[in-house]
């Protein structure tokens, strides 16, 4: 193997506006070898793609880089320094030499990072096109390679759709296409399979790897460790634009040293048992002062609301038979599940499967086509909504973005006070869910992520009801935050004897967070059964799939 | 697709409905004898019998529900009748009005979209200042009325500098004032929806590929940035010519220039309803089919737009939203 490193990175800074202003990234320093992979991890805004894109000179209008040494295949990408020990870097000319040519970019959701109104053909030949003497027939021959070379079925017809005609599997292969069509040594992958399902995900995943056994270098960016630990080398962990900790992968997240490396391994919710906490147990900046007179209360009030309740059933939410037709396909198809008194039920299962659909069926939001719905005994779907109305509190929900369910021009406090009714227990809702009171005069817009999911809680809490309906609840936080929002959900549920109807396509989440799990596929339920029997031992084929295509974070002990 | 090619004929047959209807109607709620004007006008003193003649000539002694079924039959036929005031067949009248009318749209919407297009692109290159300035120019654009638009061209480039003729006469140069009358304006608006969309593009994911690719700062512009910049003004460019054939009359005028546009005034100011639904029924006819070519033009700009449901939503692997298909 060849001991020179492609891309050599020391005491890199990188910042926006004036030279001397606060950096984003803040001496960080690595290497990268062939047929290697180093991964950047971290949560959201701690400087990872800002890292990657000041190796091809892409950070932005405005930004600065400084660094000990930027070399890109043995050659300084820095350019002259001023005083200041800033650079402007190499000319225009000089990036596009190394762009394409040397390192290759792949983004996040190629819908969006494919041009949209052309052919991926194009978009593929584009990149032969500026950095190969390839004639126009040569190079239509080479994409087709290309396309088989990262397994695209049917080539020939696909290379002329536009990514918005491709499912986002392919066209994220596309995508790799374009940016490997070069044959760069050095590949950069930015939350490559962030938005994909978890078996396309893993596809991808192969794909990458069959890349970097080829000899091709790889920056692999992500916030997921357990994809992180499939497929690096060696990890360096991000938090606020600093490398915390780095090393060989099985060291950094099998035995972390720094605090919040921890934190993030402990974050991950896939094989920690039931009730286990995931966050530490109380971070300062989420949690509010301990137990005050109001939270009290509610806890008082908790188990009075359930003695009032006149059936005591031990099931809350019968489902029975319910089916839903779209057009020409059954999005739902014969589901009947149970969610007991006090506990949790899992559905999982990939974009398409029918989980929205059946948790817009049990709100009665969507009437089925065939089969019934009874919320504590009573009968509510199929029902006339004069009778559901006065039952509606008793049914909660929490959506994946709170952002869009909240209106924008009303603070916290009175989308609560709206949805208890009641402006006197604002403050009450505000600390069961964590939030200091000051938050009820902020409006959502000001909140961050973990902010606004907490409100959505504590305004599918105020009506009082014995079952929430969560969709997709945590699926677009950070992990750290993630863990936070689901050790609110335990809380709650143990504080006020809550049911929850829990849908995600997280497989990890859906194991620690359920007792009994329903696994969706093509609008069908194919497995049911307690959460330790369908994990340990799933019985049909499909949730075996699923499983063996989810990644998994090695643990040690 | 038959059943979107119908929708889209039976629209346009009510437009030309509604257009030939409410011209109809609009025109005898202006004061004055139809007679009179068919005679020549106030000033000419027809006697009584004569004008009698002329109603029953024409018909005006009848009830106007009357007057109104039998000028919708004949229109049906392809009659546009005769003009009052030329006593000549409308359509002829129209035929030989059209062209010039018709040219100076062309043109001025062809200046418009380079003006428009030139200018999102260079002010989207420069800096904020940049931004700023075209911003600046393509309100005080869209806000200039014609007239004086007109009169500020005339006096500068035919008074003062004597490069133009004032009056348009035939050949290349008589154009240029009328069309950068009419094209200026519609720049204005043109211009500031493609900048946005410009923007827009630029600040793309797809962009950033583009660039990683090795693509040039021309690359990106040319192949990815441009198309996305047009889309809208494509869309746009139907409602363009609506707003440039009413432009036209006022342009016509001032620049003496013979066209539609002028024989519309003419026509009213004349009380000549013949012409006057005659010149009306052929724009809203123009109006009908432009809207129809950027529609298929926007389908070709943007493929998108022609897949089924046309939300840009895949085929092969359709996800289910929280409020698909439930209503």
């Amino acid at each position: 193997m060849n001991d020179a490193p492609l891309v050599r990175v020391e005491n890199l800074r990188v910042g926006f506006g004036a030279p001397g202003g606060p950096a984003v990234v803040d001496g960080v320093s690595f290497e990268l070898h062939a047929g290697r992979t180093v991964a950047l991890v971290g949560e959201s805004g701690s400087g990872k793609s800002v890292t990657a894109r000041s190796l091809v000179g892409l950070v932005g209008a405005g930004s600065w880089v400084a660094a000990g040494a930027l070399d890109v295949g043995g050659a300084s990408v820095l350019g002259p320094a001023d005083r200041g020990g800033r650079t402007r870097g190499p000319s225009a000319a000089a990036w596009r030499r190394i762009r394409g040519r040397q390192i290759g970019l792949v983004l996040q959701d190629a819908l969006v990072s494919l041009d949209p109104l052309r052919p991926i053909e194009r978009e593929i030949g584009d990149a032969l096109r500026l950095n190969t003497p390839l004639s126009a027939a040569a190079r239509r021959t080479r994409v087709l390679e290309l396309l088989e070379a990262v397994g695209m079925p049917e080539p020939a017809e696909r290379m002329r759709q536009r990514s918005g005609e491709l499912s986002g599997g392919l066209r994220q292969r596309a995508l790799i296409a374009s940016a490997i069509a070069a044959d760069p040594p050095v590949l950069i992958a930015d939350e490559p399979t962030t938005a994909l399902d978890s078996t396309v995900q893993a596809r991808i995943l192969e794909l990458l790897e069959s890349i970097t056994a080829r000899g091709t270098a790889l920056l692999f960016i992500s916030h997921d460790l357990a994809v992180v630990s499939r497929l690096a080398d060696e990890v360096l962990v991000m938090r606020g634009g600093r490398v915390v900790e780095s090393g060989p992968t099985e060291a950094v997240l099998g035995d972390p040293q720094h605090e919040y490396t921890r934190a993030l391994v402990r974050a991950v919710p896939t094989g920690v048992a039931r009730g286990i906490r995931l966050s530490a147990p109380r971070p300062a900046a989420a949690m509010p002062p301990p137990a005050s007179a109001s939270n009290q209360d509610s806890r008082e009030t908790a188990p009075e609301s359930a003695h009032d309740d006149p059936s005591r059933q031990r099931v809350v939410l019968d489902v029975r038979g319910v089916s839903k037709r779209f057009a020409r396909r059954m999005a739902v198809d014969d589901v009947s599940l149970q969610v007991p008194r006090g506990g949790t039920l899992g559905v999982v299962g990939q974009s398409g499967s029918g989980k929205t659909t059946l948790a817009r069926i049990i709100l009665g939001l969507t009437p089925p086509d065939a089969g019934s719905v009874l919320l504590e005994g009573g009968a509510w779907v199929p029902a006339p909504e004069r009778v559901r109305r006065p039952r509606r509190p008793r049914l909660g929900a929490v959506y994946q973005d709170a952002l869009s369910s909240f209106d924008p021009r009303l603070t916290v406090g009175q989308i609560l006070a709206d949805a208890a009714g009641d402006r006197s227990r604002v403050t009450e809702l505000l600390d069961d869910v964590g939030l200091a009171g000051q938050v009820a005069d902020a409006r959502p817009l000001d909140l961050s992520g973990g902010q606004r999911q907490r409100v959505s809680i504590a305004r599918a809490l105020a009506p009082r009801p014995g079952l929430i309906i969560c969709d997709e609840p945590v699926s677009a936080l950070d992990v750290t935050i993630q863990a936070q929002v689901l050790d609110l959900f335990d809380e709650l549920q143990e504080r006020h004897g809550l049911s929850y109807l829990f849908i995600s396509h997280d497989l990890g989440v859906i194991q620690h967070m359920s007792d009994t799990i329903a696994v969706m596929h093509d609008g069908r339920v194919v497995e049911q059964g307690s959460a330790a029997e369908v994990f340990s031992n799933p019985q049909s084929p499909y949730t075996q799939s699923l499983l063996a295509a989810a990644p998994r974070l090695g643990r040690s002990a | 697709m038959a059943g979107r090619v119908g929708v889209r004929v039976l629209g346009g047959v009510f437009v030309l409905w509604a257009a030939a209807t409410l011209t109809f109607f609009g025109l005898r709620l202006i004061p004055g004898d139809p007679a009179q004007a068919i005679l020549g006008g106030p000033g000419s003193q027809a006697s009584a019998e004569a004008l009698a003649a002329v109603r029953a000539e024409y018909g005006l002694d009848q009830s106007i529900w009357v007057q109104y079924v039998q000028y919708l039959g004949r229109l049906i036929t392809g009659d546009l009748g005769s003009s009052y005031s030329l006593r000549m067949p409308v359509a002829e009248v129209i035929g030989a009005q059209i062209g010039g009318t018709l040219l100076l749209a062309a043109l001025s919407l062809a200046v418009a979209w380079a003006i428009a297009l030139g200018l999102a692109t260079w002010s989207t290159r420069g800096g904020r200042v940049a931004g700023a300035v075209a911003s600046g120019l393509e309100i005080v654009a869209a806000a200039v009325p014609h007239f004086w638009l007109a009169t500020v061209l005339v006096l500068v480039f035919s008074t003062t500098l004597r490069w133009l003729p004032a009056v348009s006469t035939p050949g290349p140069a008589g154009l240029v004032l009328p069309v950068v009358t009419l094209a200026l304006p519609l720049a204005g608006f043109l211009g500031q929806v493609m900048r946005e969309s410009v923007l827009d593009a630029l600040a793309s994911p797809f962009v950033v590929s583009a660039r990683a690719r090795g693509e040039t700062e021309s690359g990106v512009r040319w192949r990815h940035v441009l198309r996305h910049g047009a889309l809208p003004g494509i869309a746009l460019s139907g409602w363009a010519f609506g707003w440039l054939i009413s432009g036209a009359v006022v342009v016509e005028t001032i620049f003496a220039r013979p066209g539609l546009g002028r024989t519309l005034l003419n026509a009213v100011q004349l009380r000549d309803v013949p012409l006057v639904i005659g010149v009306v029924l052929v724009v809203a006819l123009g109006y009908v089919l432009m809207t129809v070519l950027t529609d298929a033009a926007s389908r070709l700009a943007d493929p998108r737009l022609a897949q089924p449901g046309a939300t840009g939503r895949r085929v092969a692997d359709p996800v289910l939203t929280p409020s698909g298909g439930s209503r």
